[in-house]
């Protein structure tokens, strides 16, 4: 297919790609917990489970960029993964509903 | 099997039994990205994979940002909290979505060895920017003139 030996990764570009991983991860929770101090503040307890499960998935993308992203995979062999990265994009989208309810809604 | 052009190629390719048309690729029949092309490159696909995940970073800041100014800024009025909130949180939505439609496009392009895509993701946050730039500016201006 081409000519680059299996593990020649000389931009270490599956390193940078598991960093951004993280940094997304990371991004989602800061989101999360924003969100989750003014459900608390207010009290509403929906928001709170929803903020919480937005943690987790940031927390989730933030693992995957860490431990476990394309781990002992050779660089030659590496494929898209569209799954993650629209699971990924509903994920944000709902930290974004989260985010217009609690806009809206009004508080309490 | 119905003759199918691809808007791409220019050339005609029988449809697949098991095409997949996503919300993402509609109104242009497509076959699945597996099927069209060959695998680029790894570094180019690991690329994409970091310019979309830098689109998801920038859609969470301003969904964060969005939220965090409606939750800290006093504002009297509901509007005033919305007008303030709602712009970034709606742009970040907007760029979540565009980001994975510009990803496939990407990744397509890839696979043909043909030129990336423009789109218009960067000009849709640009001009986003700007509209929340001039927002929060009316709304300093007329608030510091109400008092």
């Amino acid at each position: 297919m081409y000519s680059l030996d299996e593990e020649w990764d000389p931009g270490v570009a599956v390193e940078r790609t598991a960093l951004a991983w993280e940094r997304s991860g990371l991004s989602m929770i800061v989101v999360a917990a924003i969100a989750l101090a003014t459900a608390a503040e207010r009290g509403q307890t929906w928001a709170i489970v929803i903020a919480g499960l937005v943690a987790l998935a940031g927390a989730h993308s933030w693992g995957h960029g860490r431990f476990s992203y394309r781990t002992r995979q050779p660089i030659a062999r590496v494929r898209p993964q569209p799954r993650a990265l629209w699971l990924l994009a509903v994920e944000t989208l709902t930290a974004a509903g989260l985010a217009l309810a609690m806009m809206l809604l009004p508080p309490g | 099997m119905a003759r199918q052009t691809d808007g791409e190629r220019g050339d005609a390719r029988p449809r697949a039994r098991d095409e997949r048309r996503t919300w993402l690729t509609r109104g242009r029949a497509r076959t699945a990205l597996h099927e069209s092309g060959t695998e680029p490159d790894p570094r180019f696909t690991l690329a994409n994979e970091r310019t979309l995940l830098a689109w998801n970073r920038t859609a969470l800041a301003l969904i964060g940002g969005g939220l965090a100014a409606g939750k800290l800024l006093e504002f009297s009025s509901t509007a005033g909290r919305l007008l303030v909130a709602l712009p970034p949180i709606v742009l970040g939505t907007l760029l979540a979505l565009v980001s994975l439609r510009r990803w496939e496009a990407n990744q397509r392009a890839l696979r043909l060895q043909q030129p990336l895509p423009i789109g218009g993701l960067a000009r849709l946050l640009a001009g986003g920017l700007v509209i929340i730039a001039l927002v929060f500016a009316v709304i300093v201006v007329v608030d510091v003139l109400a008092r």
